[in-house]
């Protein structure tokens, strides 16, 4: 009887009915969109019956045309092959050449003064051909033909003419990543090779992921360190409208600039910046499900958001130099807490955009604190964590810059040190903030290239600033070695954009005095 | 009590996908398209353009920028004798998959607007209308280069170059063809 009633105890309630109800919507989806799956699959063979008919019209127009014993014998490329062992571009390359060929011939025919009638039918068999070009060219947009009207969701007559439409592949990559110290060891590293896989389903339903490899292999090196396999993000979008669509999966966390873009390309350094590695702590990504969507301001600009619900870190992670191992990578992540993760950022011209993210989220996941020596020994608590951050991203002409500002505050601080047998100045930070700005230009942007892609070279410098002790809960003390700045003088070189070669001489720096200089270099590239 | 809202947050959402509509007319086909670009006209014609290889090559020059197909459709929107204006639809590469995207230019060779009809990278790639309404009324006068006169789409370089290279062609082909008398 006992155990019934504590059925019904009401903290129990969610974890009983989010499951259920996620079965049921699941299998509610599941049914809803076979059933597009299996209209699509009529359709398709409803295209293809259609264009066969259309074909075999045209093939009788051609017989007939050749029967004439007057007919030149000029020949048409009119069978659009079946062959599976031509491409696509093979054949329409195939089929420009042969309608380049007969338009000559056409003039030249003309010049002799051929019969005019004659002449009419080859241009109208061309005039044929150079649609059926267009159309297979522009596949996804040819609009449905009036004598078959049951076409439905993804691109209609596309399906015929485009076969693997829905798969989509990329990737970048760091390598050559290397690190001369001032003191300690030189180290240069596969630092990582991502590849991303994609599949658009239908218009609305996309699914999209990134693998990442860091640091070549899983087995360790002589140093005892080891690389990892990872899913960076996996996740299914549901497209609604342009202001509001779905998301759901494992998620990159909506904080920060870097953490959502950061492709070698796209930022200045071979490192990604302290602050957001350290503090924010990128990359980080958890399972979880939101909104996103586009909102057009007209003349003031658009904004874009995305807003998730994501399982929350662990405070188990918390540490006094950095936030990384709060993460838990979305790998049978704990839900007993869960946080709200949102951005925002708003782009009033195109040359400059405004970013603000937020994090709110428990981070006790129900854990008992074990640690005999501690007045808390057997304690759960709530550690609540709040993040805050804003962002300014410049770009005009040749020139670009951005500066970043993050602010954390976290609660139960003392029971968390307990948690984690941490003491002294080992304390994690009650508050923890960081920030930095990088400048720089691109001094080919005064050149002028005639070549297909312009190449890029600019100098740049980052100045970052952040403490992640910046205070601690009362009876604990601060480590001034948290008390960090960081100074990167750097050149990036872009001969495609696609690549990038980046140098630079980096100064890390802290309170205790213990500097650093570095050299460090890495190639970058995305496709 | 925070996870009684995040239970119906959940099934909320979840209800949204149910409700979703299933037909996608997310993107305009290509006689849908035209006619949205040209409400007034009375007529659309369609020419077929071949380019010789002397042509595809001043294209390329002008463009700075491939020319990989000979045969373009221009399609030529009139009210009686009056030219409105023209359009040329164009598939082009992006990544691995491509984007069509139907292209209006004004009689004089300007750029009066570009509309995405179909795109098939993940959505996060695709460039916004703030960003391809910065070339509007542009030449091939104008540079158009990302990152010198056109600014980069943070996230979504390759798709900002590919759009810019395909403008840059497309103006380039339909000042040859006119140039050359192809039009008429």
């Amino acid at each position: 009887m006992g155990k019934l009633l504590s059925l019904l105890d009401i903290r129990l309630f969610p974890k009983i009915v989010i499951p259920f109800f996620l079965v049921f919507t699941v299998m509610f989806s599941i049914d809803g969109l076979s059933d597009e799956l299996n209209q699509n699959q009529k359709e398709f063979s409803n295209s293809i019956e259609a264009y066969n008919n259309l074909r075999a019209q045209k093939i009788i127009e051609q017989e007939d045309y050749e029967a004439k014993p007057e007919a030149k014998n000029i020949e048409v490329a009119q069978r659009l092959s079946d062959d599976e062992t031509e491409t696509q571009d093979e054949r329409i390359k195939q089929l420009e050449k042969k309608l380049q060929n007969v338009t000559e011939e056409l003039q030249e025919l003309k010049s002799t003064g051929m019969v005019d009638d004659r002449l009419q039918s080859i241009e109208d068999k061309l005039s044929i051909l150079a649609e059926e070009i267009d159309n297979i060219k522009s596949a996804s947009v040819v609009p449905d033909p009036t004598y078959n009207q049951v076409y439905g969701a993804a691109p209609a007559a596309s399906k015929v003419y485009l076969k693997d439409k829905g798969l989509s592949i990329g990737g970048y990559g760091e390598l050559l990543v290397g690190q001369v110290r001032e003191n300690g060891n030189d180290v240069v590293d596969a630092q990582r090779v991502v590849l991303y896989f994609g599949y658009k389903f239908t218009d609305r339903i996309i699914f999209n992921s990134e693998i990442e490899f860091e640091h070549a292999t899983t087995s360790s090196n002589k140093d005892g360190q080891s690389g990892s396999v990872s899913v960076e993000f996996a996740l299914l979008d549901f497209l609604l409208w342009q202001e509001l669509n779905l998301r759901a999966g494992l998620l990159l966390a909506p904080f920060g600039i870097i953490n959502e873009v950061h492709e070698p390309t796209t930022f200045f350094g071979v490192f990604r910046p302290s602050v957001e590695t350290q503090i924010i702590p990128t990359t980080w990504r958890e399972n979880g499900l939101g909104v996103f969507g586009d909102i057009d301001l007209g003349a003031a600009g658009s904004i874009n958001y995305r807003s998730y619900a994501m399982n929350s870190f662990d405070a188990r992670g918390f540490r006094a130099t950095n936030n990384r191992s709060l993460r838990i990578k979305g790998s049978r992540a704990r839900f007993n807490d869960i946080a709200w993760v949102s951005r925002v950022n708003y782009k009033p011209v195109p040359y400059v955009a405004l970013g603000a993210s937020i994090f709110l989220g428990n981070t006790g996941q129900d854990e008992a604190i074990d640690n005999p020596d501690s007045p808390f020994n057997g304690e759960k608590f709530g550690g609540f964590f709040q993040m805050y951050e804003a962002d300014l991203q410049l770009q005009y002409r040749g020139f670009e810059a951005r500066g970043l500002f993050v602010y954390t505050t976290l609660d139960d601080g003392a029971r968390i040190n307990a948690l984690n047998d941490l003491e002294g100045d080992d304390s994690v930070g009650s508050e923890q903030w960081g920030y930095y700005v990088v400048g720089a230009y691109n001094v080919l942007s005064l050149a002028n290239f005639t070549s297909q892609y312009a190449q890029y070279l600019a100098p740049f410098i980052r100045w970052e600033q952040y403490n992640t002790q910046a205070k601690v809960p009362a009876g604990f003390f601060r480590n001034p070695a948290n008390d960090r700045d960081d100074l990167t003088i750097g050149l990036d070189y872009k001969p495609i954009p696609n690549v990038v070669i980046k140098a630079e001489y980096q100064r890390l720096d802290n309170e205790a005095n213990n500097s650093q200089d570095q050299f460090n270099f890495g190639l970058g590239y995305v496709f | 009590m925070n996870k009684t809202i995040i239970a119906l947050l959940v099934i909320t959402i979840y209800s949204f996908i149910m409700v979703s509509p299933s037909e996608s007319k997310v993107y305009m086909k290509r006689d849908e398209a035209l006619n949205t670009a040209f409400p007034d006209a009375v007529e659309i014609e369609r020419k077929e353009i071949f380019l010789s290889s002397d042509q595809s090559q001043t294209i390329e020059s002008l463009a700075y920028s491939k020319n990989e197909s000979k045969l373009y459709i221009i399609y030529e929107a009139k009210n009686g004798e009056k030219t409105l204006g023209y359009a040329i639809i164009d598939t082009h590469l992006l990544r691995t998959k491509t984007e069509t995207v139907m292209f209006v230019i004004n009689p004089d060779g300007s750029l009066r607007q570009a509309e995405i009809l179909a795109f098939f990278e993940p959505q996060d790639y695709q460039a916004g209308e703030n960003w391809i309404e910065l070339f509007e009324g542009k030449t091939l006068d104008d540079t158009l280069r990302v990152g010198k006169d056109i600014p980069n789409i943070t996230g979504a370089t390759i798709t900002a170059n590919s759009l810019s290279q395909a403008i840059r062609r497309i103006l380039a082909v339909f000042k040859v063809a006119s140039d050359q008398g192809q039009l008429n």
